[in-house]
């Protein structure tokens, strides 16, 4: 069984013993919503959060393009050739992701173009190619992208339709500390340490994100490490 | 299920020396401006090192030379390492004429008791100076024209990682390229493979050697055709 807005809002009281009207509730909510749906969507690397995007083109002669602001972490890029082409009647060459140190020292210039080959993540939504394109090429990036959040107007996400046991938890994780009004660590000293566990537990799944954005996860590679691959290669 | 019907199999300097990385086992990403340095460096004293195990047959090259009366010895392009087979030539179309001539050495040359004798070239010594020279002996005369034909190796060219460039070595030997280079950063940057790396990279370039051969017989025959003058 899964949620959709209304019951998940109505379940999360009933576990909280909020009754309404319940002004601080409807406050902390959407707070709630967004810790448990961080920490999934950082810790699962669902497959639902992958989009592909082919918006952005690179310019001849140009090696940085920008990519959508949307993506959290790119897993692959293509150039779709001949240039011009789309995804719908272009041949995909896949770039292989290097670090910009190899690109500035092979592809150093523009004076050599061609088809990419090879692409550095320069910032969060701004690649480097090589060698530099000679001709405006579609880029399909491929990464993911955090879903809209859980809202009145947003009432079903995957979390709720296929994950709703394990959002509720989430969701709880942080209810739990405001109910306790998040403590002081005078009347509660424990709760300090249980904040400070907890943001551990959240920077280790931040800090595995950001080494997918980089490609230095699982055999550095953008992908988490599997616990089923053992052993892990690379 | 169709072949590629292509041999175009060439891949950059570049993309050799992210294969040589990721033989050591450090990734694409994880390559740093020091790492690429090394390998620049590897390349180039890797190559400069088969060049010490020449003749490497596709850079052979026919060189000529007009030889002027009276005039011994010859500048030689400084990338030449070796000058292999030498002929004069003289004559021109049907009357053309081609004389293989011996190569001596700098002891040989010292004791011919006279340098300035002028007549048709049969020797040559290679002094290989910094800027080499080619120096004939007999020195040429006026008789006639005299062309010098000689096949001398090149030293390989340089390895830049840069702009696509490919490796001056036919694609046959990019095997031996890319395990020797390999085997020299797995010294820096992978210690614990450095043993087998080069191992694979001594038994490519073997391989590499061996067929770095012309397939025609080989004849020995002993120079006793003096005796039977």
């Amino acid at each position: 069984m899964g949620y959709n807005y209304t019951t998940y809002v109505a379940a999360l009281k009933t576990m909280m013993v909020s009754t309404d009207p319940d002004t601080a509730f409807d406050t902390i909510l959407p707070s709630i919503i967004d810790f448990a749906e961080q920490r999934i969507y950082r810790e699962l690397d669902l497959l639902s959060t992958v989009v592909s995007d082919a918006s952005t083109a690179l310019t001849q002669s140009t090696r940085s393009a920008t990519i959508s602001s949307s993506f959290v972490a790119v897993n692959s890029i293509s150039v779709l050739t001949p240039a011009g082409t789309t995804t719908g009647n272009g041949t995909r060459v896949s770039l292989t992701p290097v670090s910009r140190e190899v690109l500035d020292i092979l592809w150093p210039g523009s004076s050599v173009t061609g088809v990419p080959e090879m692409f550095a993540m320069t910032t969060q939504w701004a690649i480097a190619v090589g060698p530099s394109p000679d001709g405006a090429y579609t880029l399909e990036v491929i990464g993911t992208q955090r879903p809209a959040p859980l809202s009145v107007s947003n009432p079903n996400t995957f979390l709720t339709d296929r994950l709703p046991d394990l959002f509720m938890a989430a969701s709880m994780i942080f209810a739990s500390g405001y109910m306790r009004n998040f403590g002081t660590m005078s009347s509660d000293p424990q709760m300090g340490q249980s904040w400070e566990q907890e943001y551990e537990k959240l920077l280790a799944s931040a800090n595995t994100e950001e080494l997918r954005k980089h490609f230095w996860a699982a055999s550095w590679s953008s992908r988490p490490v599997s616990p089923a691959a053992v052993p892990q290669r690379g | 299920m169709a072949t590629s019907g292509t041999v175009a199999f060439n891949p950059a300097i570049g993309a050799l020396t992210l294969y040589a990385f990721s033989l050591c086992g450090i990734r694409r990403t994880a390559i740093l401006q020091e790492h690429m340095a090394d390998a620049r460096m590897a390349a180039g004293l890797m190559l400069t090192s088969w060049d010490n195990d020449t003749p490497n047959l596709w850079r052979v090259d026919l060189v000529t030379e007009t030889l002027v009366e009276g005039t011994a010895t010859y500048a030689v392009d400084p990338s030449v390492i070796m000058v292999l087979d030498a002929y004069i030539r003289t004559g021109e179309g049907d009357t053309q004429t081609d004389r293989i001539i011996w190569p001596v050495s700098r002891t040989e040359y010292a004791a011919y008791p006279n340098k300035e004798l002028q007549a048709p070239p049969t020797s040559f010594w290679f002094d290989r100076l910094l800027s080499p020279t080619i120096t004939m002996w007999p020195v040429p005369d006026g008789q006639q024209g005299y062309e010098l034909h000689y096949y001398a190796v090149f030293q390989t060219q340089d390895a830049n990682l840069a702009n696509g460039e490919t490796a001056d070595v036919p694609p046959r030997w990019l095997d031996a390229f890319s395990w020797g280079l390999a085997a020299r950063l797995a010294v820096s940057y992978a210690p614990d493979r450095a043993v087998a790396l080069d191992a694979k990279a001594k038994e490519a370039l073997e391989i590499a050697r061996q067929q770095d051969v012309e397939n025609t017989p080989m004849y020995l025959a002993p120079a006793i055709g003096g005796y039977y003058r």
